[in-house]
């Protein structure tokens, strides 16, 4: 499945799955998303290979920006009227406190969606999701 | 392990190390970085440079092949938080406090991703690092890191996972 038709499913009957299913980095990730209300929290299940420092343990910071990215596309999909991947342009992640080895959650916020650029927040938690362990601000093209 | 991949690194700040020893360590220590192969290149005072060989699950945009943001972020973020050991007493480790990504141009499909941090300023709490990844050219960059981490004095920080 291309990544359009992907969308275009996403957003027929709301299931994103299937656009998980197109991305090759996003199965290799093991992420899953779940509908909850009006939102699209992006689930990461831990494993051993996500960690990145293996005396606290805690998830590699990599893998927590990585989340926070995928996320904050993910909502921004959800949010959009397009069938086009929005593309990067930039994002500043703050780690507010190490990832533990634990599922971790993380959704978006569209805060400005434009002609040519959304700003999307992020914001990830574990156990607690009133205790984030990072957050970030984006932006994206959504437009060529 | 990883204790000593810390020791190691450290060396390089005032006598010749193991280079081997330590890319060796750094696979064999840290899951992440061996889950993508990071394989560093280089090591020393002036910075890092390693590289993450490309491989299709890697991929972001199955249209058009391009890689996932999130490989240049694991890329990035090792790198930066690896330059700054070698300028750091012995039992110093390093928690990152933000990092922010600009993405310059689109990667291209296939290619291996490179990166090169340092570290340009350091003071009694803060390291404050500079990184760009890029494929074929050091000069055209795709992306470009500027990252701040916390020094910590022990090997087993206070702060609590989540």
């Amino acid at each position: 499945m291309s990544i359009s038709d992907g969308i275009s499913a996403a957003r027929r009957n709301g299931d994103l799955q299937p656009l998980i299913k197109a991305v090759p980095y996003f199965r290799w990730m093991g992420l899953r998303v779940d509908r909850q209300g009006d939102e699209l929290i992006t689930a990461l299940p831990f494993q051993d290979m996500l960690i990145g420092n293996p005396l606290l343990p805690a998830l590699h910071g990599g893998v927590t920006g990585a989340l926070l990215e995928s996320a904050a596309m993910i909502s921004l999909i959800g949010a959009m009227d397009t069938p086009r991947l929005p593309k990067i342009v930039n994002i500043a992640v703050e780690y507010l406190r190490p990832g533990g080895a634990a599922d971790s959650f993380a959704t978006g916020i569209v805060t400005k969606q434009g002609r040519r650029v959304a700003s999307v927040r992020a914001h990830a938690w574990q156990k607690d999701r009133n205790k984030l362990f990072a957050a970030a601000t984006t932006h994206f093209l959504v437009s060529p | 392990m990883f204790d000593s991949f810390i020791a190691n690194t450290h060396c390089r700040a005032s006598m010749e190390i193991d280079f081997e020893n330590v890319r060796h360590l750094m696979i064999s220590t840290i899951p992440h970085m061996s889950a993508v192969g990071l394989d560093l290149i280089s090591m020393d005072d002036s910075g890092v440079v390693a590289k993450i060989p490309h491989r299709p699950e890697f991929v972001g945009d199955p249209d058009t092949g391009v890689v996932h943001g999130g490989i240049v972020t694991v890329l990035l973020d090792s790198l930066s938080g690896m330059c700054v050991v070698p300028k750091l007493p012995d039992g110093t480790m390093v928690a990152t406090l933000d990092l922010r990504i600009d993405y310059l141009k689109p990667a291209v499909s296939g290619q291996d991703l490179h990166a090169y941090a340092h570290c340009y300023k350091t003071t009694r709490n803060i390291a404050f690092t500079r990184a760009i990844a890029y494929q074929g050219d050091v000069d055209d960059p795709i992306a470009h890191a500027s990252g701040s981490f916390m020094m910590s004095s022990t090997s087993k920080s206070t702060m609590k996972p989540a």
